[in-house]
């Protein structure tokens, strides 16, 4: 273990000197406290090359103490709990902590891909653009594959995250962005009148930028019945109508999370108020070799100082444009640091480069007067002035506003404004302006809430022009000599020189020059660097700041992991998983369940040593030789009552139903506006005013949506209601030639004879001895058939009863793959109403009702859906009944050459049929029924299948005389 | 032949309803109640009024407005949809059902929604912390009283405000086991606990708050 | 975004599915062709003010008239399409 070199005694305001912790960076064992971070107990450690940059692998230090810090990324933790790309700067030390150093190889030290900075002409903006362009096939085979490895970021585990995420919804009356000085004022004053007031602070401890004072402020705040504080939170989107995400890190600072705790978790924020005090980014200045592990942000240097005892090294020179390093050079005395030069550009002092390569040895200084002299140091603080954090208003669509005054760009009113911004956002420094405007926003806030339009807002503008007015800041971004690399973008490896190429090159827009050149595109979007890139295209084009503007922002503010995105909807439930109330007993039968949109659907029930095809044939032959029966519940059901329900159908159905007679059932066909049909289904006639509609199981929801249109939109003047009441029924198909057999036992109370329950009749009545049930006697396997519905809790007692009664028939369950066979052997279409057939393309011709207006009538008459050459149902059976068909397939005319013009169209669906043993399908084919008995050929090139001849036939293949449903 | 069986559980078949334990007493307590009938009360065009004084037989003299439920005797009766309220009784479903449609009749179409339907309810200190994981809402605008319909965990739930800490749940059967798998892995960190109880238990338990009495 | 169901209260996007211009009129069954055609395909992209027909599908399933702002997204008024549907709030 080695010593902390570089910690100070007695200062550290975050640490708690009586805990060390042990962590370990490559491998190598270091000691820190508890209160640390990985970026202050490595600088502590002595430790200044921590990472290789993105391009050309220059060695990189720590060069902020803040969340987007652009070059101290490393990788956290080990196995499934690996993650790449972590700020060392956000990462709050625990014990046994392991972190590597990212994007070199063999080692930190010795990256043999450094050597791509020797060849770093090549790597210019737009370079890839450039050099990559030809052949287009080693695009994919080999460039990027090779600069994937070379550039880069970390690495995932591979494996799957064990930890949990979650979402929470929040709601409160104002929101308060940042928990510095000018946060923690706004929170306070917006509590006045009342108002829930929640407040986000991304770090783990409030008060900014140095909370030295601020400790009675904290304390009275978190005391407060009516604030929400919630620390290591960041709020990353501002979305419409002012909701928020913001994501807590509730166990990153953990070795692992503890039981039942998440790792992170979303939140979903909406504040009709919220009060911006994201606070500002310290900028750097561009001059040589600006990014050798040892130059640091000014304020990061003082913030390790003051917050952590660590200094960040024994000679410094400070190079600055303003005033806020003004304690600095004191502090780093105080420390024991010698400060070896302070340059500050307001005077004509600039560094020209910095010496050394994984560490600074030393700058060269241009002074005022032109001399030049070099400096020994190991230490390079810098301070190119502020840029106010207006990365959330932007994604609000914002243009924020430069300010020569403040040298700065700053967030604008906007029309209708719902936010108020203070702080150092506003373009404030001094604590004390931070607090007094901070307060200003929120009593201001705080009065809103209490009574819109109460509030003056005079005070907190004045505030803000008076300031500004005053503010006369130094407008300075670059050295002005030194041929050195001069870095702006470090985390993207783009230097002041790519920039002034891309707009010799013609770039004049800054969101091109941005694309072009890659800067601001990295994990840190830009904030430590987009302000060097407008300066200079400014200087470049000759443009004022103003008109170059800034670039735009959208979510996230920082990198959010997909996981938190995710929350609990990963894995199996990603989606909902529907259960029919069969479910259980599908399970306990040993079926075997498919997905089916979200229903989990009983496919087939295989007996021990069946494979799925055996077992479907077993249950389509014993539906019909003896009786089956099959789980329907999946199908939608609408209860529709009122004395105008028969019109309503009228209008829905493109079939008439006003004489349809109490106690039948109907099939009816519904067809999309544009007359292409939507869904099919029956509807019953219960009692006068009361039906009750069944739907395909696809369409359930999108049938009731398009109903309720029609009800509340087009016809509120019909007088009819209807519910949604798939949940309330299971429904079960009882099918085959001993299904009254069945039947009669299971419904003794009614009477089930063919003369009293014919074909298509529908009734009310009771089964299982009480059991209210709704009856049906309707076919879709094109045997003798009923459907059953009785309440959702006696699904399975219905079913249990089935089994029981008919099992003297040869009763047998049936899956959804059966019941697929049954139809596509009867003919009946199902997959057939794709979103592209009609009525008439589906043999349905007879179904449009000339006699009244209909939804999709009109359209219906369109020469487009009446071509003769349309593809229409018919059958196809192979020459050779083993040769199978796939869905998908496409249909040729013998012969005809494979060219998309002879494509004659496609088969819908497709089965081994055990009842005509053979492979059977339904097709939609050109001009099909004009065809039947032409020998067509069935290709399949996407897998690569021959050619299978086979007979076009009329698609109902099983009792088309349809004897067997009236039997 | 003899009569079957409800299985008023059908929809949580097979899942753990356990609970989870917690070092202390359990943040999170969810009763299932079994043995509510709840039918749909639908009225016809202009009848809402009408209807709502059509149902002194059960307690109520209006039917509530958008967003609230009431209660009276053993009964509830809370707005369900656009035009839709339920009437949730621990009395027997075909008696009830029968009552309901001769003192609606023309005014309101009547049809039994229970079956479809799995009751919770939600209480305990974590109940709102709990909720806010999956509600969109805003929680501390939802008063006792007050009733929605609304997403919660990728379900379209019924929401009852029974309580500051006590939430009304009706979840549709089919979304019932992954909602559950939901509920309990959300439930976990503050602990769970879970009964199952009849609703004629349920009713007859605590007294009414007076403001819910209609 | 959130649209203010005139029933349920502020909701949020995920609540709603959309549908589009509220302002078409079904034409009469004797319309001629071209009036369909205008009906079912024919549709306006204006940037700014738009009226439009939203369903609260995860709440109170009502149909909702919605003036939005497609730049914005601001949003000035949802009621319901029903002409004096049954229940107001």
């Amino acid at each position: 273990m080695t010593c902390q070199t570089h910690r100070l005694n007695g200062t550290g305001r975050c640490l708690n000197r009586s805990k060390p912790i042990s962590f370990t960076f490559d491998g190598k064992r270091y000691s820190g406290f508890e209160g640390d971070t990985l970026a202050s107990a490595l600088l502590a450690n002595g430790v200044r090359l921590v990472a290789r940059s993105f391009k050309y692998h220059r060695p990189r230090g720590i060069f902020t103490c803040d969340p987007h810090e652009p070059s101290a990324l490393v990788q956290l933790r080990s196995g499934a709990r690996q993650e790449p790309n972590v700020p060392a700067t956000m990462v709050e030390l625990y014990d046994g902590l392991e972190a590597t150093s990212q994007n070199r190889w063999p080692s930190l030290r010795y990256d043999l891909l450094s050597v791509n900075q020797l060849i770093s002409p090549f790597f210019a903006a737009g370079f890839y653009y450039k050099t990559f362009k030809w052949p287009a096939k080693f695009w994919t085979s080999l460039y990027e594959p090779v600069i994937r490895r070379a550039a880069g970021m970390g690495r995932l585990s591979g494996s799957i995250d064990p930890d949990t995420y979650e979402k929470v919804h929040h709601h409160c009356d104002i929101l308060v962005i940042g928990g510095g000085a000018a946060g923690l004022s706004a929170a306070r004053a917006a509590t006045q009148d009342g108002a829930r007031v929640t407040l986000v602070e991304e770090r783990a401890r409030l008060g900014g930028f140095d909370s030295t004072g601020l400790e009675q402020d904290i304390a009275a705040l978190k005391a407060l019945e009516n604030v929400r504080i919630l620390p290591r939170t960041m709020a990353f989107g501002w979305y419409d109508n002012n909701t928020f995400g913001a994501v807590e890190q509730v166990s990153d600072h953990l070795p692992v999370p503890a039981p039942h705790q998440p790792r992170q978790r979303m939140w979903k924020i909406v504040a009709p108020q919220v009060i911006l005090a994201t606070g500002a980014h310290e900028r750097s200045l561009s001059f040589g070799n600006n990014d050798r592990p040892g130059v640091m942000l000014a304020s990061a240097a003082e913030r390790y100082l003051r917050d952590y005892g660590v200094r960040p090294g024994s000679r410094a020179v400070i190079f600055t444009t303003n005033d806020s390093t003004a304690g600095l050079a004191e502090a780093l005395r105080a420390a024991g640091v010698t400060v070896a030069a302070v340059a500050d550009a307001r005077n004509g002092d600039e560094i020209e480069t910095v010496h050394g390569r994984t560490a600074v040895t030393g700058v060269t200084l241009r002074q005022k007067d032109g001399s030049r002299r070099t400096v020994d140091c190991d230490a390079v603080c810098v301070s190119g002035g502020w840029n106010p954090a207006v990365q959330l208003l932007a994604q609000r669509g914002q243009k924020p506003r430069w300010s020569d005054n403040l040298q700065a760009f700053l967030p604008q009113e906007m029309a209708g404004a719902d936010f108020l911004f203070t702080g150092s956002l506003a373009g404030l420094e001094a604590r004390e302006d931070c607090q007094t405007h901070g307060r200003m926003a929120g009593e201001a806030a705080g009065k809103r809430f209490a009574a819109r339009d109460s509030a003056s807002l005079a005070d907190y503008h004045s505030y803000l022009e008076a300031n500004e007015a005053r503010a006369a800041k130094f407008a300075y971004f670059e050295s002005s000599t030194g041929k050195s690399k001069k870095f702006i973008d470090l985390q993207h490896d783009v230097t002041a020189g790519d920039v002034s190429l891309a707009t010799r090159e013609g770039y004049r827009s800054v969101e091109h020059v941005k694309r072009y050149t890659t800067l601001g595109m990295a994990t840190d979007q830009g904030k430590t660097s987009n302000i060097h890139g407008i300066a200079a295209m400014s200087k470049a084009l000759d443009k004022p700041m103003s008109q170059v503007g800034t670039t735009g922002f959208r979510p996230p503010y920082r990198p959010v992991s997909l996981g938190a995105l995710a929350g609990r909807s990963r894995g199996k439930h990603w989606r909902p998983i529907l259960r029919t109330p069969l479910h259980g007993w599908v399970e306990d039968k040993g079926g075997v369940f498919i997905e089916s949109g979200l229903w989990h659907r009983s496919q087939y029930f295989p007996k021990p040593g069946e494979t799925m095809s055996q077992a479907i044939s077993r249950e389509v032959q014993a539906v019909r030789s003896a009786v089956g029966f099959c789980d329907v519940s999946t199908l939608g059901k609408i209860d529709l009552q009122g004395p105008d329900a028969a019109a309503f159908l009228d209008r829905v159905y493109s079939n008439g139903f006003a004489k349809l007679p109490v106690g039948k059932s109907r099939y009816g066909l519904m067809l999309r506006e544009d007359g292409i049909v939507m869904d099919d289904g029956t509807v019953s006639r219960l009692a006068e005013d009361h039906y009750f509609i069944t739907t395909t199981s696809a369409e359930s929801d999108s049938v009731i949506s398009h109903l309720e249109y029609c009800h509340q939109v087009l016809w509120p003047e019909l007088d009819v209601v209807f519910a949604d009441a798939g949940e309330d029924w299971a429904g079960i198909a009882l099918a085959g030639p001993r299904a009254r057999d069945v039947l009669v036992r299971i419904a003794p109370e009614m009477d089930v004879s063919n003369a009293a329950l014919p074909f298509l009749a529908a009734r009310e009545g009771t089964v299982l001895d009480g059991v209210p049930a709704r009856l049906f006697r309707v076919s879709f396997s094109g045997e003798l058939a009923f459907e059953l519905y009785v309440p959702s809790a006696y699904g399975r007692p219905l079913a249990e009863a089935l089994e029981r009664e008919g099992a003297e028939f040869g009763i047998t369950p049936y899956g959804v793959e059966a019941l697929d066979v049954l139809r596509i052997e009867k003919g009946h279409v199902s997959s057939e109403l794709n979103k592209f057939t009609t009525a008439a393309d589906l043999g349905l011709g007879m179904m449009m009702s000339k006699k009244k207006d209909f939804i999709g009538r009109a359209l219906s008459s369109r020469p487009g859906l009446t071509d003769p050459d349309r593809e229409v149902v018919v059958g196809l059976k192979p020459l050779d009944p083993s040769h199978s068909f796939r869905q998908g397939a496409h249909i040729t005319a013998r012969g005809a050459p494979l060219a998309p013009e002879n494509d004659d169209g496609y088969i819908t669906s497709a089965a081994w049929s055990p009842t005509l043993e053979s492979h059977i399908a339904i097709a939609l084919v050109r001009r099909g029924r004009e065809r039947v008995g032409e020998v067509v050929e069935i290709i399949d090139p996407l897998h690569g299948e021959e050619p299978v001849p086979a007979t076009i036939v009329y698609h109902h293949f099983y009792d088309p005389e349809n004897a067997r449903v009236r039997s | 032949m003899c009569a079957a069986e409800a299985r008023p559980l059908f929809c949580l078949e097979d899942l753990e309803l356990t609970g989870i334990p917690a070092a202390g007493p359990a943040g999170v307590e969810v009763r299932i109640v079994t043995g509510t009938t709840m039918l749909r009360i639908m009225p016809f065009r202009d009848q809402a009024a009408a209807a709502g004084a059509a149902l002194a037989p059960f307690g109520f003299t209006a039917l509530p407005a958008p967003g609230r439920f009431a209660e009276a005797r053993e009964n509830r009766l809370a707005w369900a949809a656009g035009n839709c309220w339920h009437l949730i009784s621990p009395r027997t479903a075909p008696a009830l059902e029968q009552e309901l449609k001769q003192s609606l009749a023309g005014l309101a179409a009547v049809s039994s929604a229970g079956s479809g339907l799995l009751r919770l309810q939600i209480s305990g200190t974590a109940a709102c912390a709990l909720m806010a994981k999956g509600c969109v809402l805003d929680l501390n605008r939802f008063a006792p009283g007050h009733c929605a319909i609304s997403l919660m965990a990728h379900t379209r739930i019924q929401l009852h405000r029974c309580a500051d800490t006590e939430f009304g749940l009706l979840i549709p059967a089919s979304h019932a086991a992954s909602f559950w798998e939901w509920l309990t892995m959300s439930a976990a960190e503050f602990g769970l606990a879970v009964q199952t109880t009849a609703a004629a238990v349920l009713e007859d338990g605590d007294p009414l708050p007076a403001a819910l009495s209609a | 975004m959130r649209i203010p169901c005139p029933l349920c209260g502020d909701r949020p996007l995920e609540e709603f599915v959309y549908r589009g211009d509220a302002t078409l009129t079904r034409p009469a069954a004797d319309a001629p062709m071209e009036a369909w055609v205008d009906y079912v395909y024919l549709r306006d992209n204006p940037k700014g003010p738009h009226r439009e027909h939203w369903r609260h599908a995860q709440g109170c399933g009502s149909w909702l008239i919605v003036d939005r702002n497609t730049v914005t997204h601001e949003i000035t008024q949802a009621i319901q399409a029903r002409p004096g549907g049954e229940v107001q709030r």
